[in-house]
């Protein structure tokens, strides 16, 4: 018989596969034994295997010694490395218990995630994972024909994976193993791992709350994002009425392809312009070549999955091949955002010791303060801008400030760019994410220093609304039709309107069909969304008429009430 | 052997990198270093132990320290535990 779990989908559709399950917490606790006469050599083993993760981590530490905070860091995981502590009782077990080293370490992951536990003080808690880290390299290294990766060594084809949580990292490894869907039993809608995957296509039910005991593998599995269940081991009917909605859909999107060939002009004639954005340089060959261009092209993908930072020579090559990939039209790069819920892996870590990282240093904060790594990507921005149509756009701007400082920064990368005799444009545009109220409330003043404005409603929503998106206690809050939101973008388009500025929305509310006519209707002529939202955004701009929508739009804004409002936009 | 009480003044308490500047200080002496917070003891010289005490600001550590430089270790942790780990400048 089949069972329904429910969650909440990041995209719609339907998809089948079968199930595979998982475990990030992948330590196996299996007992093993040794025999007294190879207890020397286990232990010798144990330490080997420790002074060539040490090692690991020392030569990383030189590569990215010019970063004081990121080699700071790298110490204290030397440290966890050397802690006697661990070693002793690892060494103990092998002697007094004749237990595997890798038994040991299980055992002794164990009982330290027990007094990890009961740590009350979140920030110290959350170490708990740089050991988990150490030690799952340990074992790795100890079982020399384990690799590195769960994703890497099992075919994903036709999977759903069924998991606690997924990282941004897993994403576009599940991705790349072309597998079906993902199930997790935590997470949001509008973490970044949730967006990466949607602008992926690849189907993803997240907070589905005890999928990991129902499900087991192999179950076959009917992911329905259009009404946020899991079916678990369907009968035959339920599979043909789904099978034959996954076809229709099919046949629905061939004609919404049709769509994509006309020129996206509203109903009273006025162009609209419908930009794409993009996760990774790889996604460029699925966009459809009737997009405006490159509306958001997040570039902190570049430094994920590595230990080291990518060079100016590597990031050219890549923004060079999405350049060529859109033939003139324009591209907008963002320079490196991370922070908040973006993990980048090991090469940069920001927010470690910060207890809310939303509010710390992130964007163009991390950039400023760490100029090598921002020159290094500004030098191959402006490279790769040579004679192409180039736009840079600056995360997490607050203030007038930062703008200056940013392109005093610009500049110094294009005299050292002449000194090193390279091609370059001088021909660029310069431009601003809006994610912060303050910097929506200058916007008349800021608007004066740049050449364009991209709103990023995601993160404006969360610091308009102080709602985190990612807590699962209060993401029902997150709620972007909130008049102070709603004025803040109306705000942000006059201001660039009266400086003669372009102004594009990029965050998830531009890909979001329900909320198109009321993004048109408070004067926004220009967006950007994940590629796959394109044909049916594009469907309802065509259908618009904006003087008829924007009589309407007062009255949303001065509604109070949520599900009025609610109600007042699907009527626009 | 030398005993003290000593006072976390730093905002985010005893957490990786203030515990991994600790266990640096406490590797340049001989003598044995323990802390202690409520019922939990920890080697100086274990960064995972030191976490493990969980102490956040303002919780107060009994600090033992035995051995031949005992005097000048105790200072430098003082002297640690008083600058905040060198953070809240």
């Amino acid at each position: 018989m089949s069972i329904i779990i429910k969650g909440l989908s990041v995209s719609t559709g339907i998809c089948i596969g079968k199930a595979i399950l998982i475990s990030k917490d992948d330590i196996n606790y299996a007992p093993s034994f040794i025999k007294k006469s190879q207890v020397k050599i286990e232990t010798k083993r144990f330490l080997k295997s420790l002074a060539s993760i040490k090692e690991e981590y020392k030569k990383s530490k030189e590569k990215i010694k010019d970063n004081l905070p990121m080699a700071k860091l790298m110490d204290t995981q030397l440290f966890f490395i050397e802690d006697q502590d661990f070693q002793a009782h690892i060494i103990e077990m092998i002697e007094n218990n004749l237990y595997t080293a890798n038994w040991a370490i299980a055992i002794e992951y164990k009982s330290i995630k027990k007094s990890f536990d009961d740590i009350k003080d979140k920030y110290i808690k959350e170490r708990l994972i740089d050991i988990k880290q150490m030690v799952i390299s340990l074992l790795d290294l100890l079982h020399s024909d384990k690799k590195e990766d769960i994703y890497s060594k099992i075919s994903l084809e036709n999977k759903v994976v069924v998991t606690d949580e997924i990282t941004p990292k897993d994403v576009i490894d599940i991705y790349q193993k072309q597998g079906s869907g993902v199930i997790t039993s935590h997470g949001s809608k509008s973490s970044h791992t949730a967006i990466l995957s949607k602008s992926l296509s690849l189907p993803m039910i997240v907070k589905a709350e005890s999928s990991k005991e129902i499900i087991h593998n192999n179950d076959d599995i009917i992911m329905d994002l259009d009404n946020e269940i899991i079916i678990v081991n369907p009968d035959q009917f339920e599979l043909e009425y789904f099978e034959g909605i996954q076809s229709h859909r099919y046949s629905l999107q061939k004609n919404l392809r049709k769509v994509l060939k006309k020129k996206s002009l509203t109903d009273d004639g006025i162009k609209i312009n419908i930009m794409s954005n993009l996760e990774l340089s790889d996604e460029v060959k699925f966009l459809n070549s009737d997009c405006d261009g490159i509306g958001l092209y997040r570039t902190e993908y570049l430094y994920m999955n590595r230990s080291d930072l990518p060079s100016e020579k590597e990031q050219m090559s890549v923004y060079t091949k999405v350049f060529k990939a859109m033939k003139n039209k324009p591209v907008t790069l963002r320079t490196l955002d991370i922070g908040s819920d973006k993990e980048v892996s090991e090469n940069i870590k920001v927010g470690d010791i910060a207890k809310n990282p939303a509010l710390g240093l992130r964007g163009i904060r991390y950039s400023l303060a760490e100029k090598n790594i921002f020159q290094t990507q500004i030098k191959a921005m402006l490279r790769a801008g040579y004679n192409n149509s180039l736009r840079i756009l600056i995360p997490m701007i607050t203030s007038l400030n930062e703008i200056i400082k940013t392109k005093e920064l610009i500049n110094n990368a294009k005299l050292e760019l002449k000194k090193e005799r390279k091609k370059f444009t001088n021909k660029y545009e310069l431009g601003i994410m809006i994610e912060v109220p303050a910097c929506a409330l200058q916007a008349d003043e800021l608007a004066k220093h740049v050449d364009f404005m991209s709103i990023g409603t995601n993160d404006l929503i969360q610091y308009t609304l102080a709602i985190d998106r990612i807590d699962d206690e209060v993401s029902s809050l997150y709620d972007p039709t909130n008049p102070a939101v709603l004025s803040l973008i109306k705000k942000v388009i006059e201001s660039c309107n009266k400086s003669s500025i372009d102004v594009t929305v990029c965050g998830e509310m531009a890909g979001e069909k329900s909320y198109t006519k009321l993004l048109l209707g408070l004067g926004l002529e220009s967006f950007s969304m994940h590629p796959q939202a394109i044909p049916e955004v594009k469907d309802i701009i065509l259908n618009s008429n904006i003087n008829k929508i924007k009589k309407k739009v007062n009255a949303i804004l001065k509604s109070n009430d949520r599900l009025l409002r609610e109600k007042l936009i699907s009527n626009l | 052997m030398i005993t003290k009480d000593l006072q976390v003044l730093n905002k985010l308490g005893l957490h990786a990198r203030a515990a991994a500047k600790l266990v640096f200080i406490a590797n340049k002496f001989v003598s044995d270093i323990t802390l202690v917070k409520d019922d939990k003891q920890a080697d100086a010289r274990s960064i995972m132990k030191i976490l493990m005490l969980s102490a956040s600001r303002d919780s107060i550590i009994n600090i033992t320290v035995e051995g031949n430089d005992e005097i000048q270790a105790m200072i430098s942790i003082e002297k640690l535990f008083q600058n905040k780990f060198d953070e809240d400048l």
